[in-house]
């Protein structure tokens, strides 16, 4: 859909000031980018999480390792956390069961011994009995309940006896189950809420059948607290969790450990990739051993060798290229003015010649006239080449510029009968812009030259929009437009959409190529957009100010809707501040 | 395959904060469900059930009455039947084993008006709360009021006759209630002195012995006897129970100050084991003080040495008197011969002027008083002595286990009855006396025979002059710390349906030997006499004069003397076996 070209990003080279020349360097293979201040927060790009997570591999191994570390821990902790908590129940129960049964025995033992039996004697021993099978306190053993059976039909000749729990307490349907199965004992583990404590204590619960001579059947409860088991299970908890923390901080103490050992050596092989990005080529990696590191290393230094060496065939070869063009473009300059003073000789005498040789004295001149701006767009792209442009500064009105700029295309555009039509900022005001108005002037030239030439006659739009760092000029034809492959090329040198299509003005080919350039000498970027048919267009975007550059291509379209950007508005932008050098 | 991913790592870290959630929070797990555990092996023991029959429906005050009295058996079962015929507050309150009245026959039920039905019966013997039986003079009647009030129409009993327990005949006091033994102990003897008492039979019984054994000793035995139970001892729990599989019986003891005394603490497990070991069905004893085990074993069983000791005393030598001879006869043959000569006795000859002779067990020592009763006669290892002025109207002498020659008497000017003692070692050694404030003055002492465990003594008293109405007592010996004797303690009445008393031996510790006679009897009878029991006549004998007593260890053969001066010994279970002739038998240590 859009093809964009990168600006100029300035290398560190010293910048003049606002109204001196300032050269743009030869391009490097590695531009360092600069440090960039985000002038807004347009972009957020990552979370700061996201960030900190990708920055740096230790960082993640070690996060990594600990967070795992820590949940293997903590799920292999809780299960034997588990394990011993049931255990310990398993075991109080167990034990319960057995001290209920040998208590139930002697209680009934006891109470089938009394030599009395009439109430007060009845529930005397009862009482007595009870109080001699309750421990001291919860912590000290069990609690006991007598009470009557649900299925007691004797009345309750013996009262209820509770020591250290209250009958209230008594866990539901526990005397159901011992109405239901009163042969075997009846269990439940319940926190039960003990005379003697505010908080309720996990206890065992164990209730039997007895019989008490004259009252009939009984359920005689016994309740253990688990207060010991408690307490080793905090025991074990507070274990667990010291274990489970030196535990993690193993782990993690080995995993930062074990990455170091590996990203140590990465991270020497990232400095020198930094280094060997940044254009010294000469940095290796050293080799230590023989283990798969230094495999590494081998294969970074052998791939160094390699890129350094056909990096310079390859800079030997453009700088031969260059200068070849630039040397021919020189050469022929000589001969060319001599052919040109001859041909003007020539074209001055036309009318002394016949018609056919006076036709002939006219192509003649106006072939040298392409042949002279072709050589001119030659020397101008060889400068590029060589990084020997410079850039001459000066505060222009960009409305002034784009005014002449029309102007000069106004006559060629009526006669290809294409109406131009310029849209300024509605406030009208002058866009005072830093810029090298030789060359700004070049590229809506440029532009408007090339919008004449395949707006097909229709209309031209040429609008101008800005804000405080920048300014962006549109130019829209509405002629043949471009298709993808083609808007890829099209500032490619040379090449042409249509190559058996007539050129009406008199274009070399180099005119698109010269104007990116000149754009990104700017700091600025220079875009074509459109779709075949609905013609194209062409977008200039320049920093207004020495001190940014336009460090990302600027969107087409807005990044939310989708929708193309207006041509009357300034597409969002990521500003970087220039080299340090650079600034004023 | 992300979206999966995505899945399973969401579904690892829900089942990782499950663990973690659920391993860490912190409380025990609980079960609130409940499910059966070990079985439950507590069935109540199944003893010999008696079927008595319940109040019928519109029954009638008599029948009600009736049918108590005749269910009174059954109180000591689970299914208190008696309980029924009563009120529900009465039968709150009823204790009957608080009053024991033993019937002779059936009683007679009349009604006195609507709800008060007046009971009439023969009553032969009462067992007090203590358990102590007394025998009633027979044709002892009792006639007492049973008020009753009808409850949802039916008549029930509401109100007792004062100090009602429970009323029985002979055959369901058999039944019902058990002769059982209290020991309080003879320290200075390391002996165990026996008290009779009447126990619940049951379950029960074990507890109700040990509560006896708790209990403070009888006035009649204060000061005579050393027991470990007095004080603030007390059961823990008001029963002994008695594990049916190894037959240990345990008895759980609190009390301030016990485990503090060692003594009390050997004295409480020497009587109450030996007492509960006694019962049958107990193997072992599990003395506990506030829950631990006073043994370090953990268990009393027969064998263990407690320190004291039963009475058991036999003699194989006995001392026939034929005039002023003294030969030595084997007493427990019936027709008491000589005995052989393998061990030569140096024996003197006692003038027939001394009479009561008395031998210490190893005959090394005799007593005798003057036949006009009035000094003492001692010998000993071939030295004599003649305590004069010691009283008037002296009994036969005695020798007691801790050696001392007792003899009774009036103290002469204060016409007082009066004991005195004199150490039997010692032919120099002056008879001490003994007061006896709690006879009658107008009482004299005509018998006094010290018990074999030296701690009590018999007495055959009687009013002065009156010689056919004598009557029995029993009083302990009270006795200084070095065991010198200081005072007798209230004598207690035993066999009071004797109505003349004229000869008693003590046969055994818990048994005398008396020669009297009852009302319905027109001549004097041997009686075997349990103390605590019944009386029991030996066989008829003409001209009979006295019963000894040849101890035998666990018991005791009688030997009749007659007025012809003709020992006889017993044949068969009421017959009389002529021996042989003598003015006196004399068995040593008595």
């Amino acid at each position: 859909m859009a093809s964009v070209t990168g600006p100029v990003i300035p290398d560190g080279r010293p910048v003049a000031p606002p109204q001196g020349t300032a050269s743009v360097g030869p391009p490097d293979i590695a531009r360092v980018r600069p440090a960039a201040t985000r002038a807004h927060p347009v972009r957020s790009g990552r979370s700061a999480v996201g960030r900190w997570w990708h920055s740096s591999l230790r960082t993640r191994v070690v996060t990594t390792t600990v967070l795992l570390g820590m949940a293997m821990g903590a799920l292999l902790g809780s299960l034997l956390y588990q394990q011993i908590a049931n255990g310990l129940v398993a075991q109080a129960v167990d034990s319960a069961q057995r001290d209920a049964a040998q208590q139930v025995a002697l209680a009934q033992e006891a109470i089938d011994s009394t030599d009395r039996r009439d109430d007060s004697a009845l529930n005397a021993a009862a009482n007595d009995q009870v109080l001699s099978m309750a421990g001291t306190s919860a912590e000290l053993g069990r609690q006991v309940l007598l009470l009557p059976a649900l299925d007691n039909e004797r009345g309750a000749i013996v009262q209820t006896i509770a020591v250290g729990v209250s009958a209230d307490d008594l866990p539901v349907g526990l005397q159901e189950a011992i109405e239901t199965d009163p042969e075997n004992q009846q269990v439940v583990v319940v926190p039960v809420t003990l005379v003697d404590r505010e908080d309720a204590i996990t206890s065992v619960v164990v209730g039997s059948r007895m019989s008490l001579l004259r009252a009939g059947a009984y359920d005689l409860v016994l309740v253990y607290p688990m207060v010991r088991e408690e307490e080793t299970l905090d025991l074990v908890r507070q274990l667990f969790v010291a274990a489970g923390t030196g535990l993690v901080l193993l782990v993690g103490g080995l995993g930062w450990l074990a990455t170091r050992m590996v990203t140590r050596p990465v991270e020497r092989a990232a400095a020198v990739s930094q280094q060997l990005a940044a254009g010294h080529l000469d940095e290796r990696l050293a080799v230590e051993g023989t283990d798969e590191l230094a495999q590494l290393a081998t294969s970074f230094n052998t791939m160094a060798d390699s890129i350094q060496l056909q990096i310079r065939e390859l800079r030997s070869l453009s700088q031969l290229q260059q200068r070849f063009v630039s040397d021919v473009s020189h050469e022929l300059r000589t001969p060319l003015t001599t052919i040109r003073m001859a041909g003007e000789v020539l074209h001055a005498s036309r009318e002394d010649f016949a018609e056919p040789v006076a036709r002939s004295a006219e192509l003649l001149q106006q072939e040298l006239d392409r042949f002279e701006g072709l050589l001119t767009e030659l020397l101008e792209i060889s400068r590029f080449d060589s990084g020997a442009v410079t850039v001459e500064r000066h505060p222009e009105d960009l409305v002034t510029l784009v005014q002449d700029a029309v102007d000069g295309v106004r006559t060629l555009a009526s006669e290809a009968g294409s109406p131009l039509e310029v849209r300024l900022p509605a406030d009208g005001r002058p866009l005072p812009t830093l810029v090298d108005g030789r060359r700004v002037s070049r590229v809506l030239r440029n532009l408007l030259a090339n919008a004449v030439e395949h707006g097909e006659g229709r209309p031209i739009t040429v609008t101008v929009a800005a804000t405080d760092q920048v300014v962006a000029v549109s130019v829209r034809d509405r002629g043949m437009g471009l298709d993808e492959e083609q808007q890829a090329r099209v500032f490619d040198r040379f090449w042409r959409a249509d190559p058996s299509r007539q050129r009406r003005t008199g274009g070399t080919g180099l005119g698109l190529a010269i104007a990116l350039e000149d754009a990104r000498v700017h700091g600025g970027w220079l875009q074509v957009s459109g779709r075949p048919g609905e013609g194209a267009r062409f977008r200039l975007v320049l920093p207004r100010s020495l001190a940014y550059v336009i460090a990302e291509a600027p969107p087409l379209a807005d990044p939310v809707s989708g929708e193309p950007i207006p041509d009357d508005q300034v597409p969002p932008v990521v500003l970087a501040l220039a080299t340090r050098e650079e600034l004023p | 395959m992300t979206t999966h991913r995505h899945r399973t790592g969401r579904g690892l870290c829900a089942l990782l904060a499950t663990a973690v959630l659920a391993g860490c929070s912190g409380t025990l797990p609980t079960d609130p469900l409940p499910r059966a555990g070990l079985p439950v092996d507590v069935q109540p023991r199944q003893d010999v059930q008696r079927v008595l029959p319940r109040p019928e429906a519109d029954a009638s005050v008599t029948e009600i009455v009736r049918g108590f009295l005749r269910s009174n058996v059954g109180f000591a079962e689970d299914d208190d039947v008696a309980r029924d015929f009563l009120t529900a507050a009465l039968a709150s309150e009823w204790v009957p084993t608080s009053n024991v009245l033993v019937l002779d026959g059936n009683p007679e039920i009349t009604t006195v008006e609507p709800g008060v039905v007046s009971v009439t019966a023969r009553v032969s013997g009462s067992i007090d709360a203590t358990g102590r039986l007394t025998e009633l003079p027979a044709g002892s009647t009792t006639t007492e009021t049973f008020r009753l009030t009808p409850i949802d129409g039916q008549w029930r009993i509401s109100a007792f006759p004062e100090a009602f327990g429970l009323w029985l005949s002979r055959s369901d006091l058999d039944q019902a209630f058990r002769s059982s033994t209290v020991l309080y102990l003879n320290p200075t003897l390391g002996l165990f002195v026996p008290d009779v008492r009447w126990l619940a039979e049951g379950e029960g019984l074990p507890t109700s012995l040990a509560r006896a054994q708790l209990a403070p000793v009888p006035t009649h035995l204060e000061g005579a006897v050393v027991t470990g139970g007095a004080g603030d001892g007390r059961l823990t729990v008001a029963a002994v129970p008695v594990d049916p599989e190894t037959q240990v019986a345990t008895v759980n003891l609190q009390g301030a100050g016990i485990s503090e005394d060692a003594e009390r603490v050997a004295a409480l497990r020497a009587q109450l084991a030996h007492s509960l070991l006694a019962l049958g069905g107990i193997r072992g004893v599990d003395l506990r003080l506030a829950g631990r085990s006073l043994d370090p074993g953990g268990t009393v069983t027969a064998s263990t040495d407690l320190g004291y000791s039963d009475v058991r005393r036999s003699v194989d030598r006995a001392l026939l008197r034929v005039q002023d001879r003294l030969v030595v006869i084997d007493p427990t043959l019936y027709d008491l011969r000589n005995a052989s000569a393998d061990v030569p006795v140096d024996l003197p000859t006692v003038p027939i002027s001394w009479t009561g002779l008395a031998a210490s067990p190893s005959l090394d020592s005799l007593a005798a008083v003057s036949v006009d009763g009035t000094e003492l006669w001692r010998w000993h290892d071939g030295e004599e002595s003649v305590n004069p002025g010691v009283g008037d109207d002296l009994t036969h002498p005695t020798f007691d286990p801790h050696g001392l020659i007792w003899v009774a008497g009036e103290a002469r000017g204060g016409e007082a009855a009066r004991l005195w003692f004199v150490d039997s070692t010692d032919v120099d050694a002056v008879a001490r006396p003994v007061d006896v404030p709690d006879l009658d003055p107008s009482e004299r002492v005509r018998a006094f025979r010290v018990s074999p465990d030296g701690t009590r003594a018999l007495l055959v008293v009687g009013p002065d002059g009156e010689e056919d109405r004598g009557r029995l007592l029993v009083a302990g010996i009270v006795r200084d710390a070095a065991g010198q004797p200081t005072a007798l303690a209230p004598p207690v009445p035993a066999a009071p349906t004797l109505t003349s008393v004229t000869a008693a031996h003590w046969g055994s510790a818990t048994e005398l030997v008396v020669t009297g006679r009852r009302a319905v009897d027109e001549s004097p009878l041997g009686f075997r006499v349990p103390l605590g029991g019944w009386l029991r006549p030996l066989g008829e004998r003409q001209g009979l004069d006295e019963v000894l007593a040849v101890p035998t260890g666990e018991g005791y053969s009688p030997v009749a003397r007659t007025e012809d001066g003709r020992f006889h010994t017993t044949e068969g279970s009421s017959g009389w076996y002529d021996a042989r002739n003598g003015d006196e038998l004399v068995i040593p240590g008595s």
